[in-house]
């Protein structure tokens, strides 16, 4: 076939050529005006087309026939025998034959394409083949990049990509410095440059680092006392298994993992709404910590922590909630494109996944394949499958809901068998209400027959109730009286008079219910009037209305008027009624909102001539009650009967007419009634306070699919169908397939933590040393991949990775190993020949002086003012979840008023708690693998100004003055071994206690009471030590 | 190598300098530890003003933003064929994603007239700008992405509705750094909290050195606004002086003890800096000085224009002392999806003559030609209603307006369609005006890049084409 072709253009070589040239010139002209639609032409249909179907053979890997088709000047050019395409003419273009399978040669070889296929290309040639950005004597390179992605050996080959090894510590000259493994590597490299390590730190400087390093906080006075005089060569051995084993060693750790984790409270971006149980998540990472929990299953939890086994609820919980690290990513959750939101959401779960993990910039690849870096745009759609498949999001409607699910425990178990039973048990008590109600209605209607059938044929004789407000007055008839809803003599109600009662004034709903309003109506004489009402409704809202306090109507105004403006307003009767003359009392009232009301109406109906009588006359006449007889004759109404004996025939029968009423409580006795409304409103309450669980912000399988490729990262523009897989160039090409029926996250998981990966326990140890020496062994430790950094010690790197795989993935015996080495144990001495060889310290001659971070300078003031609250885990965020955290009208919704540790704080996105801000947190909507280490001014201005620090440092003082007795000096003592656990030097000794008495001396005039001028001089001097370098710095 | 923009570690006094991000006063600090280190060095000062790639038009910004969206078809797109056209259905295909569901055409309910030479049409929303036309340059052609405030204001604000982004102005004091050392180059005041909040103000990837510094948020009236903690409470000022002398004094000591490091030595010089800056920020803001006239021309101490006039006032005062990138909020008051004729009137009242009073102000000092003036919302509205008195959100199609800094004056650019629904006519989208922005100050928007995780950023991603046609 390949040959068949090759002869083909051959032989059309010659004839083609002239016409080549001739085409090549059009083709100027027309690439410079590709309309829009030509383009969106292209992109759509043409392109996805060529890529799938054609470059796989005629692309930059291979080209077969010495033909490529990846750019309209390849295509122009054709192979040795011409061009493949005629611009403008598809019947002379060789390409639309081929394609057409009406030549001998036939392309695709692998089957014809579809017909609505071929004739798009027919059509694209016809428009001129408008190749969008092809330039005039430029190759025409698409902006997809189009040709099958390639792998090459130098790429698996790249140091990072290749299996870790444990290689055999080096032998180095100076044995006795050597403590750890470790050692041996640093120290063989310091050695071939002709450096020496730094001497090992002093020995209150060491505790303090270690302090700060493991746990976030300083020794205390006796703790450095203890370790001073601890001359065994366990010493600090000893102080790290303590450590270790403290609670604050995993707040401390913790933080750092939700660094990388992006963790925060709310959601940022457009819509920053309060992730209420984001902090679920947190005091996982904190208890993951704290128990040593391996790192590899602490990665199999939070990416698919729901698809491993749990026994019992404690265990499914936690799995549950570690899922949240997928669920925590910022989201434009007013987002209007939704499928561009799914999208975007896989984007950030892959990109925060495969930085956290693995060090590598996959979501690079979703508009094209990775530039720098052997990730192929198929690589990422098929790892984009897996997340797709997953269930993030709770809805998404206008502003989307991020899902959440509840975690069972025993109590609320518990609560829900209880709450089971009163539910039981308050529908049995309705039940047996309503079957009583029912009993005696239906006793009543056989019992008082024959006065009802009476009562309701005199009712349905009379004239029926309807509105008389649009009919005119009949002559001679009393004026009818109207009163404006809105002027209403006591009520809750709004009036309103540009909106709902625009030109006509109306009454609503105050947004308390229940509602209520009451008119006194001022009748000149007695007799029967017909009450009506005029009000607009969208929904049914049913009112009682009430003539001198007694119910007269259970569900007046109730209909839907069309709308709740004034073009929805309608006249309704609410039936006849006798009034006596002089002030009458109407009242309308509802447990919940009110139909908007304009007026009321009563017309005089007595004195008209015609005798009316009212439904209650005539019940009262026959003894029987109002609604069964206003029942009966409508039930005779709408049976049209002729006469009583039809109705009384009728009624033997046992027809419509004497059974029980679509709602018979609405005609129970008084006393059955509130039986059943007491019962009714019995299971309401008990309904209403159903318990919930607790909810955990997490993720969970959703519809199981393998997504198509999106050509430049649309969601408009498809291309073909990725099966779900991982990464091509770790995984090789020959993965077994996902299975058809979860979403391939736990599977994920089992390959990012499978012994041979080879970056998840690089990326590990290297953030983990990052942490102790300010720098990663690789300096850029969320890039792995080709721009990132070379490691500065592989070996080291490796033999860290190794052990720690060897030894469970256990982070706390890291920590260990890392600390009790030498290297770790050097002092921040400086040391000219080392500084000129190597500047950037890259080899570790001297530990790196380290700035604390935000939370550690926040909890170290708290801790040594005396003020720090312990208490471990739960949420300080007091938005109600799911509420917008800052707006405009609220500012910023979160406060920051506690003397909780720092982790406890809720980090708000968009608006970060301003000292954290100050003292570097940095951004916690993105993986921040290495926060900055800035001098800014205002971390000065918060230091000197800040109500938390004046505060902090008048406690400090207070409790140092309490102890009355003291010396000054001693005093002063104190106060160093507390904040920076160590003495004043004499010196320092005696500036500091000539700078009370100055401070003193100078507020003398303003401030008569000495006492307090003595506590505002000890608050400032203990501000100073909060600000000295000393205290925010690590030796 | 990629670039390390977080982490320092500063080896000498100058590579301090140059190397820590130390934000608000960078410059300030660097000034106080010698004028020469800067000179000798500025080239990699993070803030020291930096050659553009090309002669600049525009040496500042001062963007008036007008949060919530307002209409163009009411303020500076005339548009004759809908009030022909009132009560019936829009003729053309509606948008594939909308905000909301609207109905017929709706006509502004404001008459349009025409002013000065350029006889460009205002509405009578802006009788005051109307004065000022013929130094406007009108662009009614724009167009963008996102249909909900949140996503809209920030692709305006950072080029990208999806993800964190670094903000124009960061990127433009990246690009130029900042002519004033005593001030951050970057300012914003009364910025709103929604709809993306800090994000449209932060450097997201850049060093921290290059975001926004708010002065006060929407939330507080712009006479309340203040940088944070930039006052003590509690302790008065020479107790303060005495207080930081002998923090001085200490942490000399122990650097004495623990030897040379720059690090500490720039954090003892931070204190100094942030001491003086509590009597120079509050001087800066302080506009009592203003003489009458200008307070009254920016409609100051008289309502409803007192708060967006201090707003306008500020900024000219933040122009003149070299700020680059200064951003007014006229909080989110536009988005009248109902009670179009009162809400756009009163939002009108409130900015209008604030406005002209700083475009006359400007001018008068000699401060127009090079400072650039933008005003604009994160979108236009429809031309279509809502009820009978509301338009929606429209991205498809809206005006903006430059002045001064190089762009033509009393000039009208682009089109929208007969009815103001959609851009047609030399279409400008948010990436090309940040192109055009970065142009105006002699920036190629595809040069000014930032490598990080492992590629090249730009502010106009992979997009933006300058408009020339607005360039003077």
């Amino acid at each position: 076939m390949k040959q068949n072709v090759y002869i083909y253009f051959l032989t059309g070589c010659l004839l083609l050529a002239a016409m080549c040239a001739a085409v090549g010139l059009g083709q100027e002209k027309r690439t410079a005006t590709v309309s829009e639609e030509q383009a969106a032409f292209f992109e759509k249909r043409v392109r996805p087309l060529l890529y799938n179907r054609c470059f796989a053979c005629h692309g930059e890997k291979q080209q077969q026939g010495g033909l490529r088709l990846d750019s309209l000047a390849a295509i122009l050019k054709g192979n040795a025998s011409g061009p493949a395409l005629v611009a403008g003419k598809p019947e002379e273009s060789l390409l639309v034959h081929v394609i057409r399978y009406d030549h001998r040669v036939k392309m695709p070889p692998t089957g014809k394409l579809k017909n609505e296929e071929i004739e798009t290309l027919v059509e694209w040639v016809k428009m001129g083949a408008p190749w969008p950005g092809a330039k005039p004597g430029e190759s025409g390179r698409p902006a997809v990049r189009t040709g099958e992605f390639v792998i090459t050996e130098a790429n698996r080959r790249f140091w990072a990509f290749r299996p870790v090894r444990k290689p055999p510590p080096p032998p180095v000259k100076n044995v006795g410095w050597v403590r750890s493994p470790i050692d041996r590597f640093i120290l063989a490299k310091l050695e071939q440059k002709g450096l020496a390590p730094a001497p090992p730190a002093e020995k209150r400087a060491l505790l303090r680092r270690v302090y700060f390093d493991l746990i976030g906080l300083p020794p205390r006075p006796e703790e450095v006392q203890a370790f001073v005089a601890d001359r065994s060569p366990d010493a600090l051995a000893k102080v790290v298994d303590r450590l270790l084993a403290s609670p604050h060693y995993g707040e401390r750790w913790a933080r750092h993992w939700l660094d990388v984790a992006r963790y925060a409270d709310s959601n940022g971006l457009d819509e920053n709404l309060a992730f209420g149980n984001a902090w679920r998540y947190r005091d996982y990472v904190v208890k993951a910590f704290n128990q040593d929990k391996p790192y590899d299953q602490f990665i199999t939890e939070q990416l698919a922590g729901d698809l491993m086994p749990a026994d019992g609820d404690d265990l499914r919980n936690e799995r549950i909630t570690a899922t949240g690290f997928l669920s925590l990513g910022p989201k434009v959750l007013a987002e209007q494109d939704k499928p561009k939101l799914v999208m975007d959401i896989v984007d950030e779960q892959i990109e925060v996944t495969s930085k956290a993990f693995m060090g590598l910039t996959v979501a690079c690849a979703r508009c094209h394949d990775h530039k720098f870096d052997p990730i192929s745009t198929r690589d990422y759609y098929a790892l984009a499958g897996i997340f797709k498949s997953t269930r993030t999001m709770r809805d998404l409607g206008f502003v989307s809901r991020v899902h959440e699910r509840p975690l069972m425990t025993p109590a609320f178990r518990q609560e829900q068998v209880e709450h089971e039973k009163r539910l039981a048990a308050a529908r049995e008590s309705l039940k047996t209400a309503r079957e009583q109600g029912n009993a005696e209605l239906t006793a009543l209607l056989r019992r008082d027959r024959e006065r009802l059938i009476a009562a309701g044929w005199e009712l349905a004789q009379q004239p029926p109730v309807v509105s008389l407000a649009d009919s005119p007055a009949q002559p001679g008839e009393p004026s009818r009286i109207v009163v404006e809803a809105e002027k209403y003599d006591r009520g809750n109600v709004n009036r309103d008079f540009v909106a709902y009662g625009q030109g006509i004034g109306v009454i609503h709903s105050p947004g308390t219910p229940p509602d209520f309003a009451e008119w006194d109506v001022n009748l000149p004489e007695s007799g029967v009037y017909q009450i009506e009402l005029r009000y607009a409704a969208a929904e049914p809202r049913p009112v009682r209305l009430l003539l001198n306090s007694r119910i007269i109507r259970e569900n007046a105004a109730g209909q839907v008027t069309g709308s709740w403006q004034p073009d929805g307003q309608r006249w309704e009767a609410q039936g006849r009624f006798r009034l006596q003359a002089g002030k009458n009392t109407l009242r309308i009232e509802r447990d919940s909102y009110i139909p908007h009301f304009d007026k009321i109406l009563l017309v005089p109906l007595s004195a008209s001539g015609a005798t009316v009588r009212t439904a209650e006359e005539i019940a009262a006449e026959q003894g029987v009650p109002v609604g069964l007889t206003q029942l009966t004759a409508k039930r005779i109404r709408e049976g049209k009967f002729e006469s009583l004996d039809a109705v009384r025939e009728a009624w033997s029968q046992n027809t419509s007419l004497n059974a029980l009423p679509d709602k018979p409580e609405d005609y129970y006795t008084d006393a059955a009634r509130d039986g059943f409304k007491r019962a009714e409103a019995a299971l309401k309450e008990v309904e209403s306070k159903a318990p919930s669980p607790p909810m955990a912000l997490a993720v969970e399988d959703g519809t199981v699919e393998d997504v198509r490729v999106h050509l430049r990262g649309s969601t408009l523009t498809l291309g073909d169908t990725v099966p779900r897989r991982f990464l091509t160039v770790l995984a090789g090409d020959a993965q077994p397939p996902l299975p058809k029926k979860s979403s391939g996250r736990l599977e994920l998981a089992q390959w990012l933590t499978s012994p041979k990966h080879p970056l998840t326990s690089r990326v590990l140890v290297n953030r983990v040393w990052q942490i102790y020496f300010g720098q990663g062994l690789v300096r850029t430790p969320d890039n792995f991949g080709l721009l990132g950094e070379r490691p500065t010690h592989p070996e080291l790197l490796d033999w860290l990775a190794a052990t720690f795989m060897e030894q469970g993935w256990s982070l706390k015996k890291l920590h260990r190993t890392i600390i009790l080495s030498s290297a770790y144990q050097m002092s921040v001495a400086n040391n000219t020949k080392a500084q000129k060889t190597d500047p950037d310290n890259r080899l570790l001659w001297r530990m790196n002086r380290r700035r604390l971070q935000a939370e550690a300078v926040r909890d170290a003031i708290l801790s040594v003012s005396g003020r720090l609250d312990p208490a471990i885990g739960g949420s300080l965020l007091t938005t109600p979840n799911n509420d917008y955290v800052t707006n405009d009208q609220s500012g910023n919704g979160a406060g920051y008023n506690s003397s909780r540790r720092s982790i406890y704080l809720p980090i708000i996105r968009n608006a970060l708690f301003d000292m954290f801000q100050a003292f570097d947190m940095g951004d916690p909507s993105t993986v921040n693998a290495q926060r900055a280490t800035t001098i800014v001014a205002s971390q000065a201005l918060y230091l000197m100004n800040s109500p938390f620090v004046l505060e902090q440092s008048r406690h400090f003082a207070q409790s140092l003055l309490d102890n009355a007795g003291m010396a000054d000096a001693a005093r002063l003592r104190s106060a160093f071994l507390r904040a920076l656990g160590r003495s004043p030097s004499p010196a320092e000794s005696a500036r500091l206690l000539d700078y009370l008495k100055r401070y003193e001396a100078a507020l003398s005039e303003s401030e008569p009471d000495a006492a307090k001028r003595r506590l505002a001089a000890w608050q400032s001097l203990c501000q100073i030590l909060f600000a000295s370098n000393e205290f925010i710095y690590l030796n | 190598m990629p670039r390390q923009p977080h982490f320092i570690q500063p080896i000498t006094r100058r590579e301090m300098l140059t190397r820590c991000s130390a934000g608000f006063g960078m410059l300030a600090l660097a000034a106080l530890m010698g004028e020469e280190a800067i000179a000798a060095d500025s080239a990699k000062n993070p803030l020291a003003p930096k050659k553009p790639h090309f002669p600049p038009r525009a040496k500042r910004i001062i963007f008036l933003f007008m949060h919530g969206g307002p209409s163009q078809v009411d303020t500076f797109d005339p548009k004759p064929l809908l009030i022909r056209d009132h009560g019936k259905p829009y003729p053309g295909n509606k948008p594939r994603v909308q905000f909301a569901e609207t109905g017929n055409l709706l006509r502004s309910p404001w008459e349009f007239r025409r002013y000065g030479q350029s006889g460009i049409e205002v509405s009578d929303l802006f009788p005051h700008v109307g004065q000022c036309v013929d130094d406007l340059c009108v662009i009614r052609s724009m167009y963008g992405d996102n249909t909900a405030h949140g996503g809209a204001l920030l692709q305006l604000h950072t080029g990208s509705d999806t993800f964190v982004r670094p903000s124009m102005g960061s990127w433009l004091t990246y690009g130029l750094g900042t002519e004033n050392q005593n001030l951050p180059g970057f300012i914003t005041i009364c910025p709103t909290l929604g709809h993306g909040g800090v994000q449209n103000w932060s450097s997201a990837f850049l060093p921290a050195v290059y975001q926004g510094t708010p002065i006060g948020n929407a939330s507080i009236p712009a006479e309340r606004a203040a940088i944070n903690y930039i006052q003590n409470p509690q302790t008065p000022r020479d107790l303060q002086r005495l207080q930081m002398d002998m923090l001085r004094s200490l942490n000399e000591e122990q650097l004495r003890h623990f030897g040379h490091d720059p690090a500490l030595e720039a954090r003892i010089e931070t204190f100094e800096l942030a001491y003086r800056m509590q009597t120079v920020a509050p001087e800066l803001m302080d506009i009592s000085r203003e003489s009458r006239e200008t307070l009254k021309l920016y409609g100051i101490g008289e309502q409803p224009t007192d708060n967006f006039g201090r707003q306008c006032l500020l900024a000219r005062r933040f122009a003149e002392r070299g700020v680059r990138f200064i951003q007014c909020t006229h909080s989110y008051k536009w988005d009248q999806h109902g009670d179009l004729r009162n809400g756009h009137a009163s939002n009108a009242r409130e900015v209008d003559k604030p406005i002209a009073g700083l475009l006359k102000d400007l001018k008068a000092r000699g401060l127009l030609k090079d400072t650039l003036v933008l005003w604009g919302g994160e979108f236009g509205r429809t031309p279509t209603a809502q009820g009978d008195d509301g338009r929606d959100h429209n991205p498809h199609g809206y005006t903006m307006w430059m002045a001064g800094g190089g762009v033509k004056a009393g000039f009208v650019y682009g089109a929208t369609d007969d009815y103001g629904y959609y851009a047609v006519e030399n279409k400008v989208h948010i990436h090309d005006l940040h192109a055009t922005i970065l142009h105006l100050f002699g920036l190629d928007h595809e040069r000014l890049t930032y490598r990080y995780g492992g590629r090249d950023f730009r502010l106009t991603d992979v997009f933006g084409k300058v408009a020339k046609g607005i360039l003077a």
